[in-house]
């Protein structure tokens, strides 16, 4: 139950980057994660893992944004998208930002436990927006993936 | 522990990542020691994890930026 209210409030979150909180239910969802307490290790341990996590998710994008760009006819046979890779960069800086601050706010632990475990979802969820990207247009040389 | 959900999800990626040949076991092997229940990732911890995310970022940002 504990990971769902996390997850839904990451949910929540992730939304309310991109769209205006719509109604009750998305600051509710956020005001339970925020109800939820923790010890500072294990805050430490979830940042700790959330910074990692963009760490593999830059591992899993570099490639594709390493092939050359797709252009006009003719085109590369296995290239990448301009407009892909200016979104993978978007979403990789916001989540490096948020990972960053949360990093520094959670180990100098001098704010409310139950608003740090909302800055880490907060992370977690611009983490995945990234992730989900470079997931999508994850590149090996075995998988031939095209614009 | 529970692993969060974007860690969850980046595991199915492994087999990726050992295709391009990045030593992403290794990684995942330290990480999870840092993270395991008698331990917690101190200042040396972070700044080795923190010097990982700026080579790398180096490399992506420099790809991306090459048009």
């Amino acid at each position: 139950m504990r990971t769902l209210v996390k997850l839904l409030a990451t949910v929540a979150i992730a939304t309310s980057a991109t769209v205006p909180l719509s109604g009750c239910s998305t600051l509710g969802t956020v005001t339970q994660a925020a109800n939820t307490s923790v010890s500072k290790d294990e805050l430490n341990k979830r940042a700790f893992q959330v910074r990692a996590a963009y760490l593999t998710a830059l591992y899993v994008a570099t490639p594709y944004v390493e092939l050359p760009r797709c252009t006009p006819a003719p085109s590369p046979p296995v290239c990448s998208s301009a407009t892909i890779v200016a979104e993978m960069k978007k979403a990789s800086d916001v989540a490096d930002r948020a990972t960053k601050d949360m990093a520094s706010v959670v180990r100098a632990f001098d704010s409310n436990p139950k608003l740090l475990q909302v800055v880490v979802a907060g992370a977690e969820a611009a983490v995945k927006a990234f992730a989900d990207i470079a997931d999508a247009y994850s590149y090996s040389p075995s998988k031939k993936v095209t614009s | 522990m529970a692993l969060p959900a974007i860690l969850a999800q980046l595991v199915g990626l492994i087999p990726t990542l050992i295709g391009l040949g990045t030593n992403v076991v290794g990684l995942w092997q330290w990480i999870d020691q840092q993270v395991s229940d008698n331990k917690t990732p101190g200042d040396e911890e972070w700044e080795r994890l923190e010097k990982m995310i700026a080579a790398q970022k180096a490399l992506f940002d420099n790809a991306a930026s090459k048009d």
